[in-house]
């Protein structure tokens, strides 16, 4: 009984300072972007304002506040669930971003799913084959697919599979003439699933391959070059030689082992991956027009629209720091050496 | 992780890639079968619309939707630029003065939610977008406000009172509100509105393209009912639900809303105008005959794409990519008539007169002199792009008029060096001799990051300026940015001395060009001008008569032209392209379809 | 530990893509380090020149890979470009180290409240989406190179601070340090004999690959237009003519692209061979399994030795 009790201390202490760090995390955010923006109200008025209408803004927004004072009312407003008006396109800023953070996740979670397929499987096949022609052509395949600029495959994406050979739409989450279904997770993919609307669930999928893997392509050989470092470190283990030594079928003592073992290496950096994954596709959002959180931050920070650049921050950072502490749950839950103390 | 959950999974990817497959076969099967009864026009253009609400929009995209969704009183007749269609008024009168604008209103209009029209419901609609004050309102504002309480206080709409009255069955002191002569819009009866103009900003005074104006969404009939059960109307705000939803009593409405990626529009059931006999249509206002318009919002290279595929059928794209897209069969490109290019982007250097710099004309002539028009234009544009002499710009009413005896400014840099030297500053001829003199400051040249033109021309003209002894720093700012500082309106404003501005439309007519650029609300080009100039302005918006309008714009421009206060640049062509398949587009310089044309009603498929 | 780096050299060497991987960065390096020195003079035309009469030309003997929109030189752009990324995007991580080096060390030998205080920062700043963090620092600052290196520093140096955080935990439980401790030696004398050395490899290993991060993250900022002044030649800024000119002249963007794959590719080569003799697992593998081949290769040369 006591690995529970200290593993349920081990969480509530990191959850506690998550929350901390995400506190200090907003006042920092609100204070660099009121700095670094000097002059918003003329650029929320929009183009060829009239002075009344820009005084209006500043009103509306409180900008001539002390920073302190707006930084309070922010602050009041987060907590209370108010996140306030974008002043660019007048709508709220909860509902766009709960528009857009789904459509990410969606994109995110599916190419998460296509790396760890093949990012596990293929550094088995590597370590299973070290030293090998195999090995040397899968890792120089995923080197070269990491040290490729994100736009220059998307756009080669773009090119080969959707002009050249007519494959797969260019651009766009689904096609704008069919009728969404109801939104209950606002992922589209999921939603018509839900609501049993095939037609949908296909156009939906038909739009979601040729972003999720062109974003799987650029990513998978971190978890490719771990998993085949993790299974070939495993193999050597002592333990993994005594089962060996008990004569358990090779093969089994392959799997099992092997494979849990290179994913609690993979599985921490998969949960921080999912934070870098989920702001490094601003790119693949842009090019493929995809309506998610990055094609918004970039709108965004064009427009000087802060008020949205905050929230954006924000949130990301809560979800980073909530995938780095479901990471060292696991870590701890996986491991038994972690929750007796000593940290990493 | 036992091998069973491992089979598991497996088998679930397995399905689902064999039900895509399946149904990816479906799909396609379903598209090719959509082909032969299409029902869907796919138009793809480059920037999504800044709001869906006609009191705030302000962008090509924005009006694009506002034209097929909401309607106002009157509208441009076909390809005309000054004769109008009846739309949601039947019939009009302009009193002898310019003064008053009585509009009859048509019966039986509803919107696409069943709610009534009428003279109530227009009156709301006015004082709406004048009092939300938004970026656009100064187009109703010239000439119309909500009070005159300053003055003659003789009428104050206030929130208040709009948010309160029942427009489908008002009270009397209602219409006792609403009946008021002495204010800006009259109700005489419930299908009978005045607007007596003069309240505005222009001061008592007739607006000869006051009817243009009243084609724009900004006058556009909204549902009260719609608005009050979403907000009200607030003083200086916007409203966040009209600014993402669109109930208009036009022939389209809004089926679906995928911020940033694309808007559908299906033909309205409810459409008044179906029901009407055929001798009371015009272009404006007849019902559409293609059922969906899907208006997707992508990059331009997957634009191309599309069209190549035969995704798309009607697209807007920069001129610059004239040659590839014409090389694409089946797909027709035109270059639109010049006045089409000059409503998008008519292209100037200016010089801030106030800085001490640029006082001194000579200066002024070295830098017009300085620059390399065609050279910007065959190797930015293509050569599809014209030099022009403004403020009217090419293709506008008056354009030819106002620049008789003129001739677009020339490169000429020999000159250019000698009059910077005669400036009293250090200068360098063609042929690399160095005339004595100053050093001129190093300036900040000023232009739009966002715009790959303009990153060009800036970094031609830098070379220019500096092959003549003429050293700037290029600052390259957004596109938010950059319109807050050439208006005037950010603080750094001054910072900024000269740099590539551009104008487009407000409203088609060419006073919309001569009152911004001639009265100086840019950056920069408030200095020159005097009471003479304003009045040549004021002279042009007020009269009536054709000659005495085309007059006092050719002394504006002559008068511009002398001062060298801008160095004219170009206007780039505008490009209309659709699939062969597609046909009945009208241009009209007012409209925002594509970018060029005003109503989707017309489209069809051959 | 100077057997060791030999060792680990031959290792890098020997293996085909470490070793390609230093060759292609040694390469681009001189070719850098020759830019520095002779400056525009090494070049067939100066990068910057415009020359409105010969744009958009495709590659000709001329112009060995074409001209751009203003009619620049794409290939001497690119040789101007190559110190601009290599050398910014090491001076990114060389600082994002020094910081994390610093940090990390008072954090992991001093512990207590330090320790916490600097830890806590390092997760507040590691929890920032790097990229648009640094598109929105770098996008109010105005584009300037200083300005685009500042914004990625900005969220660059956490992974260093654990990295260096977590080797001098390791290190400070060894008796080395411990008897230092015991007999009262300065802080910056165990700094310097004791930490140092032991975690500068793992250090060194992680910021080689870092480089080519960073210049993937920099050439992005050029190509979305944010951070680098216009006319700079920068091959991310020089790609993204691509999302324009992809119909009409894709070479001007793909050629640039091209290079910044080339190089990034390098630092990875280059940093997965050093990971395969810096994991001990792999070592320990690699070493076994040498020896193993070795012992192979006696017993038939003794078989076949023996006279039969």
């Amino acid at each position: 009984m006591e690995g529970k009790q200290e593993l349920a201390y081990f969480i509530l202490k990191r959850i506690a300072v998550s929350l901390l760090v995400i506190l200090g995390t907003i006042v920092i955010v609100f204070l660099i972007s009121h700095y670094l923006s000097r002059d918003p109200a003329a650029l929320w008025a929009g183009p060829k304002a009239r002075p009344s209408t820009i005084a209006a803004v500043i009103k509306r927004y409180g900008l001539n506040e002390p920073i302190w004072v707006q930084l309070y009312d922010f602050i009041k407003d987060f907590f209370t669930g108010n996140f306030g008006t974008d002043p660019v396109t007048g709508l709220s800023i909860s509902s766009e971003v709960f528009f857009y953070f789904p459509n990410t996740i969606e994109l995110v979670l599916t190419s998460l799913l296509i790396i760890i397929l093949s990012g596990v499987g293929l550094g088995y096949v590597a370590a299973i084959n070290f030293g090998t022609r195999k090995d040397a052509i899968i890792r120089i395949i995923y080197t070269a697919a990491w040290a490729s600029p994100t736009f220059l495959v998307s756009i080669l994406a773009v090119i080969v599979f959707s002009s050249y050979l007519p494959l797969f739409p260019s651009s766009g989450m689904y096609s704008p003439t069919i009728i969404p279904p109801a939104r209950i997770t606002g992922m589209f993919i999921l939603d018509s699933l839900i609501g049993l609307n095939f037609g949908d669930f296909v156009d939906g999928i038909y739009h979601l391959i040729l972003p999720a893997f062109t974003l799987a392509f650029l990513n998978f050989g971190i978890i490719t070059r771990i998993s085949r470092n993790g299974i070939l470190g495993v193999k050597w283990l002592p333990y993994v030689k005594s089962a060996r030594a008990r004569g358990l079928d090779e093969k089994r003592v392959n799997r099992h082992h092997i494979l849990r073992n290179g994913l609690i290496e993979s599985n921490t950096v998969i949960a921080v991956m999912f934070g870098w994954l989920v702001t490094g596709d601003v790119i693949v959002e842009e090019i493929f027009s995809w309506p998610g959180i990055g094609k918004f931050a970039y709108s965004a920070i064009s427009g000087d629209d802060y008020p949205v650049l905050i929230f954006i921050v924000i949130t990301f950072t809560i979800l980073v720091i909530a995938a780095n502490l479901i990471a060292d749950i696991m870590y701890a839950a996986l491991d038994p050496r972690i929750r007796l103390g000593g940290s990493e | 992780m036992k091998s069973s959950v491992i089979a598991i999974i497996v088998v679930v990817i397995a399905l689902i890639l064999i039900a895509s497959a399946v149904g990816i076969y479906v799909v396609d099967h379903n598209n090719t079968a959509a082909k032969t009864t299409p029902q869907t026009l796919v138009v793809e253009e480059s920037q999504y619309p800044d709001s869906l609400d006609p009191a705030v929009t302000f962008t090509t995209p924005g009006w694009e939707i506002m034209n097929q969704v909401y309607q106002g009183l009157v509208a441009p007749n076909g390809t005309s630029e000054t004769t109008f269609v009846p739309v949601l008024a039947t019939n009009w009168s302009i009193s002898s003065n310019g003064m008053n604008y009585t509009f009859y209103l048509r019966h039986n209009v509803t919107f696409s939610n069943g709610d009534p029209f009428n003279a109530y419901v227009m009156w709301f609609s006015l004082y709406r977008t004048m009092t939300m004050n938004q970026a656009p309102e100064f187009i109703l504002g010239q000439n119309m406000a909500t009070n005159n309480t300053a003055t003659n206080n003789t009428f104050n709409i206030t929130p208040t009172i709009l948010n309160q009255i029942n427009y489908t069955s008002p009270n009397s002191t209602d219409i006792q509100i609403m009946g008021n002569v002495k204010q800006s819009v009259q109700v005489v009866n419930p299908y009978e509105l005045t607007i007596h103009l003069g309240y505005g900003y222009n001061g008592y005074l007739p607006f000869n393209q006051f009817l243009m104006t009243l084609t724009t969404p900004m006058a556009a009939a909204v549902d009260p009912i719609v608005v009050e059960a979403n907000g009200g109307v607030v003083a200086g705000q916007t409203n966040q639900y009209m600014s993402g939803n669109a109930i208009g009593t036009g022939f389209y409405k809004i089926s679906a809303i995928v911020p940033s990626q694309s808007i559908t529009l299906v033909e309205n059931q409810n459409y008044w105008g179906k029901n009407l006999p055929q001798n009371q249509l015009n272009d404006a206002i007849s019902p559409p005959h293609i059922k969906y318009v899907a208006i997707e919002y992508k990059p331009a290279s997957a634009i191309i794409s599309d069209l190549k595929g035969g995704k798309a059928q009607i697209v807007e794209a920069p001129v610059t990519d004239y040659s590839t897209l014409n090389a694409i069969k089946g797909i027709t490109v035109k270059l639109l008539p010049i006045q089409f290019g000059s409503s998008q982007n008519s292209y100037f250097v200016y010089m801030d007169q106030l800085n001490s710099s640029f006082e001194n004309i000579d200066v002024r002539m070295a830098v017009t002199y300085a620059i390399n028009y065609t050279g910007i234009i065959n190797s930015v544009y293509g050569g599809h792009a014209v030099q022009w002499i403004g403020p009217v710009p090419p293709g506008f009413e008056y354009y030819n008029q106002t620049i008789s005896g003129l001739s677009p400014y020339n490169y000429d840099p020999a000159l250019a060096a000698q009059d910077l030297n005669k400036a009293g500053y250090r200068s360098v001829l063609p042929n690399q001799t160095v005339l004595k003199g100053i050093r001129f400051p190093t300036l900040n040249f000023l232009y739009d990051s966002d715009s790959s033109s303009q990153i060009s021309a800036a970094q031609i003209i830098q070379q220019n300026l500096a092959a003549i002894g003429i050293n700037v720093t290029l600052k390259g700012l957004p596109f938010p940015t950059y319109t807050s500082v050439v208006f005037g309106l950010a603080s750094n404003s001054t910072q900024y001395p000269i740099g590539i501005n551009f104008y487009t439309e407000d409203y088609s007519a060419s006073i919309d060009y001569v009152s911004a650029l001639a009265d100086g609300y840019y950056n920069g080009t408030s200095d020159y001008y005097n009471s003479t100039v304003f009045n040549w302005s004021v002279n042009a918006s007020t009269s009536f008569n054709d000659t005495a309008i085309a007059q006092n714009l050719t002394y504006i421009t002559h008068a511009m032209y002398a001062n060298y206060s801008m160095a004219w640049l170009y206007v780039p062509y505008f490009m209309s392209v659709n699939a062969n398949d597609v046909t009945g587009m009208i241009p009209n310089t007012a409209g925002s379809g594509a970018g060029y044309f005003m109503y989707y009603n017309t489209v069809q498929f051959t | 530990m100077k057997p060791f780096l030999r060792t680990s050299l031959r290792i890098v060497l020997r293996n085909k893509l470490s070793a390609s991987g230093l060759f292609i960065i040694l390469f681009f390096a001189s070719i850098a380090i020759l830019y520095i020195i002779l400056g525009n003079r090494l070049l067939p035309y100066n990068p910057l020149r415009i020359n409105l009469s010969d744009a958009n030309s495709p590659p000709t003997f001329s112009h060995l890979f074409g001209t751009d929109q203003l009619g620049r030189d794409i290939f001497s752009r690119i040789v101007a470009a190559i110190p601009i990324d290599m050398g910014l995007s090491i001076f990114i991580v060389f600082a994002s180290a020094l910081l994390g080096l610093f940090l990390g060390t008072i954090a992991g030998y001093f512990r207590g409240i330090a320790e916490e205080i600097i830890m806590r920062a390092t997760d507040l700043f590691f929890a920032f989406p790097p990229l648009i963090m640094s598109m929105a620092i770098a996008a109010t600052l105005g584009p300037s190179l200083v300005n685009a290196a500042f914004s990625i520093i900005f969220v660059w140096w956490p992974p260093y601070v654990r990295l260096v955080r977590g080797s001098t935990l390791q290190v400070s439980t060894s008796d080395f340090i411990t008897m230092s401790k015991v007999l009262n030696t300065k802080f910056s004398k165990i700094l310097l004999k004791g930490i140092l050395p032991n975690i500068a490899t793992t250090l060194i290993v992680y910021a080689t690959m870092d480089i080519g991060t960073a210049m993937l993250t920099l050439s992005t900022l050029g190509f979305l237009g944010i951070g680098i002044p216009v006319y700079q030649p920068e091959l991310g800024l020089m790609s993204s003519v691509l999302t324009t000119t992809l119909y009409t002249h894709p070479l001007e963007g793909l050629i640039p692209a091209f290079f910044i794959f080339i190089i990034v590719m390098g630092f990875s080569l280059i940093g997965e061979g050093m990971a395969e003799v810096i994991d001990p697992n792999i070592r320990s593998h690699l070493f076994s399994r040498r020896r193993r081949l070795e012992e192979m290769g006696k017993s038939k040369d003794a078989e076949a030795k023996t006279p039969f």
